[in-house]
C-alpha cells in the first residue's frame, strides 16, 4: 500500500494516475473506486479500466459486490468483457450463474454499433459459451455475425477482430474460419490468429490443430520463429488427447529453449497416474535446456535457457515423492541455477545473462529465497534498470534493497514505474504470482489463451 | 420588494399539484393489478428466469438535505443520505429517496411516492437487507398535466459505497407481428426510468413459440433497427410502451450539430424522436443513422454532454419538449432519403413571468423563470458538470444569477437558479 499511495501522490499525468489506481484496485477495490469518484479520470475508458480491475479483485470473494461495479461500467463492449471476466472467475459449480452473466454479455454485445467491436465482443462471449459446452448457443452467436466478419477488412483493427472472431468460429466451422484469416495482411497477425486457432483446437481436434499450426509462416529476418512459440501451448493441450502427436510436435521445435519448455508443459499436463513419465519428461526438458546452453545459439529464441528452467520448477515441485526432502526439486533447482550465465559486459550476451539471473531469482523466491538473493546479487543494479523482472525480483526478495533502489532513482516517472512493478508483485501470491512472473519474463503461462480482449 | 425564482417543479405543482398527488397515490394503489393498454400488460413482479432480476441503475446520493424538502417523519437512524430519481418523462417531478442509516448496516428507506417533496411516515419502504421494493407510478408531464401509470421499482443499497441503485421490476407483455407471424413479446426497462422504449431497454421475443424465454436467442437490446435472420425491421413504439411494431425500413435520419463551437467535442448525445403517430426512436451520437418508416418526426428529448478542450469534465444538458411540436418542428422523412436534424440550432434564452409582467405593487412577489430553448422548441431541464449520474441532475450545477434592479440601477434582490 505504501508504494501505491506514493504513486498516487506523485503521479503527474493521467496514465500515471491510471496505473496507480489500477494497482490500488488490486489491493483495495473500494478505496480505488472512492478515489476515482472523487477525482475522475478524464477518459471514461480509463475509469472503466480501474473498475474492471476492482471487479477482478472483488469477484472471487464477493460476486454480488463485484457485479454492482459492473453495472457502472460503460455499456457495450467493455461491460461485456468484464462480465466475461466475472464468468471466468466463478467456480465451475456456478454454471447457471455463468450462463446468466454470458446472456447479459450477449445483450451488451448486440447493442454495439461498430461492426469491428461487435465482432470482437461476439468472439469473446462465444468462446466462453463453447468452453462451457454450450455449442449450440455459441455457434448461433458466431453464425449470426459471420457475414459481418466476411465484410470486414483484412488489415489493421478490422483484420485483428476478423482473426479473433475466426479463432472461435474455427471450433465449430474450421473451413469458414480459415477462409476468414487466410488473407490477413500483416504477417504477425496472420501467424497470431493461426496459432491461436491451433491452440483452441489442440485439445479437441489434434490433427486439425497440427495442420493449422503448420500454416504459420516461417520467420522473417530478425524475427523469432512463431511456430515454435505457438507449438508449446499446443503441446500442453494436446498431451492428454494425442500424446504421440504432442511429443512429435515438441521435437519439431527448432529453438531448443522452446523445445525444452514444450516437453516441460507436456509433463505438467499428464494425469497423476503418469507421474513417472512426467518426471522423465522433465529431466529430458532440463537436458535439452542444458544442450541449448552449451550450443550458445543465443538469439534463436526470446528466452535464455535458465528462464525456462526456472519456469519448470513449479511443475517439478508437484512431482516430488518425498515431500519433506524434495530431492527432485533440489536437483532441478541446482540445474536451473547452473544455467544462469555469469555477469558479463559483452553486449551480445549481457541481456540474456541479466534476464536469466533476474527471472531465476524470481522463480526461486518460492522455493529457496536465500539462493534467489544470491543469484540476484550477481546482477549490476544500474544495468538492470530496464529489465521488467529486476525490480519485481528485488521487491519479492529484499525490502531493504528495494528501498535503496527507489531512493537511487532521480525522477518521479522512473520511481513510479519501479513502485508499480514492486507493488504489483508484493500483492500477489501462489498462482497469481507465478502468472505475473511469466508475464514479466515474456513467457506463456499454462492454458492461457491470447489475452487482448 | 422580494423576488422569488420558481424552480420548474414548483411551476408544475402550481398547475398540477392536486391532480398529481391524487393520481400518484391511486396509481400506487392500482399497482400489481394488470393494466392493459392496446394489448400490453404490465406484470410488476416475476420469478421466471430472465425476469426475476431487474436491471439496476446507479443513483447519485448526497449527504446534504436538499432544499425544499420537508421531513415531518421521525427518523429512527442517526444519519441521512438523499437521492433524487427522475422516474418518467425528462420533465417529470423528481422523486426524493431518503436512506436513514441505523446501527451497523441496517437502514430505513423512504420513497416520496407522491412527489410532494415531503418525507412522511407512510412512505417508509418495508423490508430489510439491501433490496427493497415499492410501488411507484411513472409520471408523464405534458402541458403541465401529470399522467401517472402504475409501476413497481426495486431499490438496492450498494455494498461498495453505500449508495443506491434502482430498477423497474417486471415487464410489459404483449404481441408483435414479425414476418407474418404474431409473436408473444416482453419488454423490460433497462435504464430505470419506468419507460420501455429507450435504447437500454430490452425486448424479449418468443421466436420459436414454445412459451419459454431463452436469454441468448430471444432477448435483444431495443435498437431502432432490428435484424432477424437476414431481414431488417424498424422498431416503432411510444415511450411508455403501449404500442410496439416492427416495420419495413424506408428512410434514414441522422443528427448534425453545425453550431457546435470549435474545440468542443460531443462526449455523449442522445435524441428521442417522435413520429407523428406517436412512435419513438432513439438516436445516439453524431455518426448514427437510424432507418425509420417514412413519415413526420419531431425531437422530444435531448441529452447532450459536451467537453471543451482543456476541460477535465463534460457539461451535461437535458432538454425536453414542454408542448406539442409546432408545425416547424416536424421533419419529413421521404422514401430512401436521408434527413439531417440539428437538435440544438440557435438557442433562445428568455425570462418568463408566471405571475404576469404588468405593474407590481410594492410588497408583491415577482416570480421570474429563466428558460433556455433549442430552436426545435425543447426546454432545458438540467445542466450539470461531471461524469456522475446525469439522470439525477443533482447538485449545484451551472445556473443563472439574476438581479432585480431599480430604475437607478441599484440591486433590489438577487437569486441564483439552476434547472430542475
Amino acid at each position: 500500500m505504501k508504494y501505491v499511495r506514493e504513486m498516487l501522490e506523485t503521479a503527474k499525468d493521467e496514465p500515471g494516475r491510471l496505473r496507480a489506481l489500477e494497482c490500488l484496485a488490486g489491493i483495495d477495490p473500494a478505496g480505488a473506486l472512492a478515489q476515482l469518484d472523487e477525482r475522475p479520470l478524464k477518459q471514461p475508458m480509463m475509469g472503466d479500466m480501474v473498475r474492471r480491475k476492482a471487479v477482478q479483485t472483488l469477484a472471487p470473494r464477493d460476486i454480488d459486490a463485484a457485479l454492482e461495479i459492473v453495472e457502472t461500467i460503460s455499456a457495450g463492449l467493455f461491460r461485456s468483457m468484464v462480465l466475461g471476466d466475472v464468468c471466468d472467475l466463478l467456480p465451475a459449480s456456478e454454471r447457471q450463474r455463468k450462463l446468466d452473466l454470458l446472456a447479459e454479455a450477449v445483450l451488451q454485445v448486440r447493442s454495439i454499433k461498430e461492426p469491428e467491436m461487435r465482432l470482437g465482443g461476439t468472439g469473446f462471449v462465444a468462446e466462453r459459451l463453447l468452453d462451457l459446452g454450450e455449442r449450440e448457443r455459441g455457434e448461433k452467436l458466431l453464425r449470426d455475425e459471420l457475414e459481418t466478419a466476411r465484410k470486414l477488412g483484412t488489415a489493421e483493427f478490422a483484420g485483428y477482430t476478423r482473426g479473433a472472431f475466426a479463432e472461435e468460429l474455427g471450433q465449430v466451422d474450421l473451413p469458414a474460419a480459415l477462409e476468414l484469416i487466410k488473407g490477413l495482411k500483416d504477417a504477425s497477425e496472420f501467424n497470431r490468429h493461426h496459432g491461436n486457432l491451433a491452440h483452441e483446437l489442440a485439445g479437441k481436434q489434434p490433427e486439425e490443430a497440427e495442420r493449422v499450426l503448420n500454416l504459420i509462416k516461417p520467420e522473417g529476418q530478425n524475427a523469432f520463429n512463431q511456430r515454435d512459440h505457438f507449438a508449446v501451448r499446443i503441446c500442453y493441450r494436446m498431451a492428454t488427447v494425442d500424446m504421440p502427436r504432442a511429443e512429435r510436435i515438441a521435437l519439431s521445435i527448432e529453438d531448443l529453449c522452446q523445445r525444452g519448455y514444450a516437453q516441460g508443459v507436456i509433463a505438467a499436463a499428464l494425469p497423476a497416474k503418469d507421474q513417472q513419465h512426467a518426471r522423465e519428461l522433465l529431466r529430458q526438458a532440463y537436458d535439452v535446456l542444458e544442450e541449448a546452453d552449451r550450443s550458445q545459439k543465443l538469439g534463436k529464441g526470446p528466452h535464455p535457457p535458465a528462464t525456462i528452467a526456472g519456469a519448470l520448477l513449479s511443475f517439478v515441485e508437484k512431482l516430488d515423492t518425498d515431500a519433506e526432502r524434495r530431492p527432485f526439486l533440489q536437483e532441478c533447482v541446482w540445474r536451473t541455477v547452473a544455467l544462469v550465465p555469469p555477469a558479463t559486459n559483452d553486449r551480445n550476451k549481457s541481456y540474456y545473462a541479466r534476464e536469466a539471473a533476474t527471472t531465476v531469482a524470481l522463480w526461486l523466491a518460492d522455493f529457496d529465497a536465500p539462493l534467489g538473493r544470491e543469484v540476484l546479487s550477481r546482477v549490476d543494479p544500474e544495468a538492470a534498470q530496464s529489465s521488467r523482472s529486476y525490480v519485481p525480483a528485488v521487491a519479492v526478495l529484499s525490502d531493504e534493497r528495494l528501498e535503496k533502489l527507489l531512493d537511487g532513482l532521480t525522477d518521479d516517472n522512473s520511481r513510479n514505474t519501479a513502485r508499480l512493478r514492486a507493488a504489483t508483485f508484493l500483492t500477489l501470491m501462489g498462482d497469481g504470482l507465478r502468472r505475473q512472473i511469466h508475464h514479466v519474463a515474456g513467457l506463456w503461462p499454462i492454458d492461457v489463451e491470447d489475452i487482448v480482449w | 420588494m422580494i423576488m422569488r425564482i420558481q424552480e420548474r417543479w414548483i411551476v408544475c405543482i402550481v398547475s398540477a399539484l392536486v391532480l398529481s398527488v391524487s393520481l400518484a397515490e391511486s396509481a400506487a394503489a392500482d399497482e400489481g393489478k394488470s393494466k392493459t393498454s392496446a394489448g400490453w400488460k404490465y406484470v410488476s413482479e416475476s420469478s421466471e428466469p430472465g425476469f426475476d432480476r431487474p436491471v439496476p441503475q446507479t443513483l447519485a446520493c448526497i449527504d446534504e438535505r436538499p432544499e425544499n424538502l420537508a421531513e415531518p417523519v421521525t427518523y429512527r437512524g442517526t444519519k441521512r443520505r438523499y437521492a433524487q430519481l427522475r422516474f418518467g418523462s425528462p420533465n417529470s417531478n423528481r422523486v426524493m429517496i431518503v436512506i436513514d442509516e441505523r446501527e451497523g448496516k441496517a437502514f430505513d428507506l423512504y420513497v416520496d411516492r407522491n412527489r410532494n417533496r415531503s418525507i412522511e411516515a407512510k412512505e417508509l419502504v418495508e423490508g430489510d437487507g439491501p433490496w427493497r421494493s415499492t410501488a411507484l407510478a411513472v409520471e408523464i408531464l405534458k402541458d403541465d398535466v401529470a399522467e401517472h401509470i402504475p409501476r413497481r421499482i426495486a431499490i438496492r443499497r450498494n455494498a461498495i459505497d453505500g449508495g443506491l441503485s434502482i430498477a423497474t421490476t417486471g415487464y410489459l407483455q404483449g404481441h408483435v407481428e414479425l414476418g407474418g407471424r404474431t409473436i408473444v413479446a416482453r419488454r423490460v426497462d433497462g435504464d430505470g426510468n419506468g419507460f420501455f422504449a429507450d435504447h437500454r431497454d430490452r425486448l424479449w421475443l418468443d421466436l420459436d413459440g414454445d412459451g419459454k424465454w431463452d436469454p441468448f436467442s430471444e432477448q435483444f437490446p431495443l435498437l431502432p433497427v432490428m435484424k432477424f435472420q437476414d431481414d431488417r425491421y424498424a422498431l416503432r413504439s411510444d415511450a411508455i410502451g403501449s404500442r410496439l411494431s416492427l416495420e419495413e425500413i424506408t428512410g434514414t435520419v441522422r443528427l448534425a450539430l453545425p453550431t457546435l463551437g470549435p474545440g468542443t467535442r460531443v462526449a455523449d448525445l442522445e435524441v428521442t424522436l417522435m413520429g407523428d403517430d406517436g412512435s419513438a426512436y432513439a438516436l445516439r451520437g453524431l455518426e448514427e443513422r437510424v432507418q425509420v418508416p417514412i413519415g413526420k418526426y419531431a425531437i422530444t428529448g435531448l441529452s447532450l454532454s459536451l467537453q471543451r478542450t482543456g476541460d477535465s469534465l463534460p457539461w451535461n444538458f437535458v432538454f425536453s419538449r414542454l408542448d406539442h411540436p409546432a408545425d416547424e418542428h416536424w421533419h419529413v422523412v421521404l422514401r430512401d432519403a436521408e434527413l439531417a436534424v440539428d437538435p440544438i440550432g440557435a438557442v433562445r434564452f428568455t425570462l418568463e413571468f408566471p405571475n404576469g409582467e404588468e405593474k407590481f405593487p410594492a410588497g408583491k412577489a415577482i416570480s421570474v423563470v429563466p428558460r433556455l430553448y433549442t430552436h426545435e422548441g425543447l426546454l432545458i431541464n438540467s445542466c450539470s458538470i461531471g461524469n456522475s449520474d446525469a439522470r439525477a441532475n443533482y447538485g449545484s450545477g451551472p445556473g443563472a444569477d439574476m438581479r432585480l434592479l431599480s430604475a437607478q440601477g441599484a440591486t433590489l434582490a438577487s437569486h441564483h437558479s439552476g434547472f430542475a
